[in-house]
């Protein structure tokens, strides 16, 4: 008999996310009936001080170009399952300003969606990470993001958290920003290694378009569908696609949680999660158990939670049980199986 | 009533595999020769080194040979010795682009080795694009740039786009490496992966472009872990070889019956160097056969069975006016 706390939610193999920087409007009309087809929720990545408006960042490729969502619009997609990330209040440099920059934006957003921001993401380079940091906590900040292009480890640097980038093509001879030669976006990428390694892809793009403004860092619906296409046949049904708020609160639960006073019986096996410390911004509030049992049976055990069936049988393979449930401190859990 | 259509074609890839990948190193350091050659040789897969034929043997930031200190002072440029090594491993050599060069610095390293040498790398893009004519000017038939995308089975190119194996840019977007790198794609659309390193060492020097032993072990088990028997994985010269050939070689003057299928090739871009002369053809009669029978000439070959069912597959060299002919064995005993 074994129990473990799952590395990802329903016990899935790797985790995956996408995050939209500036929250622009196109992405209504040409993303989301992608993210509809393939069940993946989004992630917008907001500029707090201009919700609604067009964007008025004069170094900006978008500027006077391109608007950003607004309020309304902001709470829309979340209805569908999409969440909202703080990225500054003027996407300006964090050295100045920075506690409106961290603190009272992450306020304006709150105010505007009605549910607490946790997730900040870097605008520019990562030199801003220096002065966020100071108010993070304050912010009530949980994680944040860089544009690190790499996979993130199952049990990650919360404040250092990397995003793969999507795009059409890059480098000369249309921008040479980064790179010294062309390179142009492949729909698998790093996902073989995030299956590989049980890691997480989270992916960042701006807009979606079927001609991009800025095509070293937008992507077209052409290659959102092949990358959310992509992402289904390597992952198989072994992916766990969630929007990144949901993922780093399972992080801090599985982090928090542990299995106590375990008593196995023949038909039987009853256990107490405990849960240490739980950062107040944690809105999702599950945990996800395998449990490995010794008898091979045809129908799943019974799962109860302090004695009412409250769990969410995930995955049953005869002698395999993956189950999920809102967790809390002190819940006792048991399980029933017959022969 | 013999439908030509689809009876003859020549495969993507050498021996009908699905997709190719091919790696290559630059700046031709010592260490490559050490750690890189015996990985290459465990996994079967032959590489590429590209040099600059007058600083073989001497050390990293010589400045009396005119060159400029570089991140890799006090490594090793490899001994003309070593790439002998390596050619008879099953590598390929190739020069690498310095500005100072002089032309006939092709011809300097054939004659030191021996060998042919076609091939001219690029440090980037922009300057393989720039330099493009006085290379070929030179005789140099393939020029290795750095371009992150697959190269298709029908691009018609002498410019091999390569990929970094390993590469941080910097900020504000950093690569990391991944050993999964175009593979699936290089798979779904039957393309050719080539990658770029500098050089492999247990402690690289750039983390922009070098890489560990074992990050290339990892490389290569993830190049089997996709392409499985189905990758073709050669030096790039060959595989550069085969797609130029393939492209410009016409199967003509395809005759038959239900019992026998016979054709003629018209071969324009042979290249000079065995065996690079080869192409692999996908023979689908479509009538049942049980046994065919390839005759070249007089010569009676072996086919083997092909991807697909009732396809059939065999490599030969290619010359211009060549006639093929398939039989059916058992057509014809019964």
């Amino acid at each position: 008999m074994k129990l473990e706390i799952c590395r990802w939610k329903r016990g899935r193999a790797f985790a995956y996310s996408i995050t939209y920087d500036e929250g622009f409007v196109e992405l209504i009309d040409y993303a989301l009936p992608i993210h509809r087809k393939y069940q993946v929720p989004g992630h917008l990545v907001m500029m707090a001080g201009q919700l609604g408006r067009m964007r008025d960042v004069p170094s900006s490729t978008y500027h006077n170009l391109r608007r950003h969502m607004s309020a309304g619009q902001l709470r829309d997609l979340m209805q569908e399952g999409w969440s909202v990330g703080n990225h500054s209040m003027t996407h300006g440099d964090l050295n100045r300003d920075t506690y409106t920059e961290v603190v009272v934006s992450n306020k304006v957003l709150e105010e505007a969606i009605g549910q607490p921001v946790t997730l900040f993401h870097l605008p520019g380079a990562d030199f801003s990470f220096a002065p966020a940091a100071r108010y993070l906590d304050e912010a009530g900040i949980l994680a944040v993001f860089f544009t690190d292009d790499r996979v993130n480890g199952h049990d990650p640097d919360l404040l250092g958290l990397g995003r793969t980038l999507l795009y059409v093509i890059e480098g000369e001879p249309l921008c040479s920003l980064y790179d010294p030669f062309p390179r142009v976006y492949d729909p698998y990428h790093r996902l073989h290694e995030a299956l590989d390694a049980g890691g997480w892809i989270v992916d960042y793009t701006h807009s979606i378009e079927p001609e991009p403004l800025a095509p070293w860092k937008d992507g077209t619906p052409e290659i959102l569908e092949a990358r959310f296409d992509c992402l289904r046949r390597v992952g198989n049904g072994q992916e766990w696609a969630a929007e990144p708020q949901e993922i780093v609160d399972y992080i801090l639960m599985r982090r928090a949680a542990s299995v106590k006073s375990i008593q196995a019986e023949v038909d039987h096996l009853k256990f107490r999660l405990e849960l240490g410390h739980v950062p107040a911004g944690v809105k999702c509030q599950e945990i996800s158990v395998r449990a490995q049992l010794d008898a091979t049976l045809t129908h799943p055990p019974v799962v109860l939670v302090d004695g009412e069936p409250r769990a969410t049988i995930d995955n049953f393979t005869g002698n395999t049980l993956v189950f999920t449930w809102p967790a809390k401190s002190g819940q006792w859990v048991e399980l029933y199986w017959k022969e | 009533m013999f439908d030509p259509n689809g009876t003859v074609r020549i495969a993507p890839w050498k021996d009908g595999k699905r997709f190719a990948y091919s790696i290559t190193y630059d700046e031709g350091l010592v260490e490559t020769a050490g750690f890189a050659w015996r990985i290459h040789r465990d996994y079967g897969i032959p590489g590429h080194i590209n040099v600059f034929p007058h600083m073989l043997g001497k050390l990293v930031g010589d400045t009396s040979a005119g060159f400029l200190q570089s991140l890799w002072n006090l490594q090793k440029y490899a001994e003309l010795e070593q790439l002998q090594f390596l050619l008879h491993q099953g590598w390929t050599i190739g020069c690498q682009f310095h500005p100072d060069e002089r032309a006939t610095v092709r011809l300097d390293l054939e004659k030191m080795l021996a060998s042919p040498i076609r091939s001219l790398a690029f440090p980037d893009f922009k300057t393989c694009q720039a330099n493009q004519e006085v290379a070929q000017q030179a005789g140099f038939r393939w020029l290795l740039a750095l371009y992150d995308d697959l190269n298709a089975q029908d691009e018609h190119s002498h410019i091999i786009k390569r990929s970094p194996l390993y590469h941080r840019g910097p900020a504000p977007v950093r690569f990391a490496y991944d050993p999964y790198r175009l593979l699936a794609s290089g798979w779904d659309r039957g393309g050719w992966v080539v990658d770029v390193v500098r050089l492999v060492d247990r402690y690289p020097l750039d983390p922009a472009r070098d890489c560990t032993p074992a990050e290339l072990e990892r490389r290569f088990k993830a190049v089997r872990e996709i392409g499985g028997d189905q990758v073709w994985t050669a030096s790039p010269e060959a595989v550069a070889a085969y797609r130029a050939l393939r492209l410009s070689t016409q199967v003509q003057g395809l005759t038959g019956t239900d019992q026998e299928i016979s054709y003629t090739l018209a071969a324009t871009d042979r290249d000079d160097f065995q065996p690079w002369d080869e192409l692999t053809f996908v023979v689908n009669p479509r009538i049942g056969w049980a046994s065919p029978r390839l005759m070249v000439g007089e010569n009676i070959l072996p086919l083997q069975p092909g991807l697909e069912p009732g396809t059939w597959l065999f490599t030969h060299q290619v010359a211009d006016g060549l006639q093929i002919r398939l039989v059916n064995e058992s057509g014809r005993s019964a």
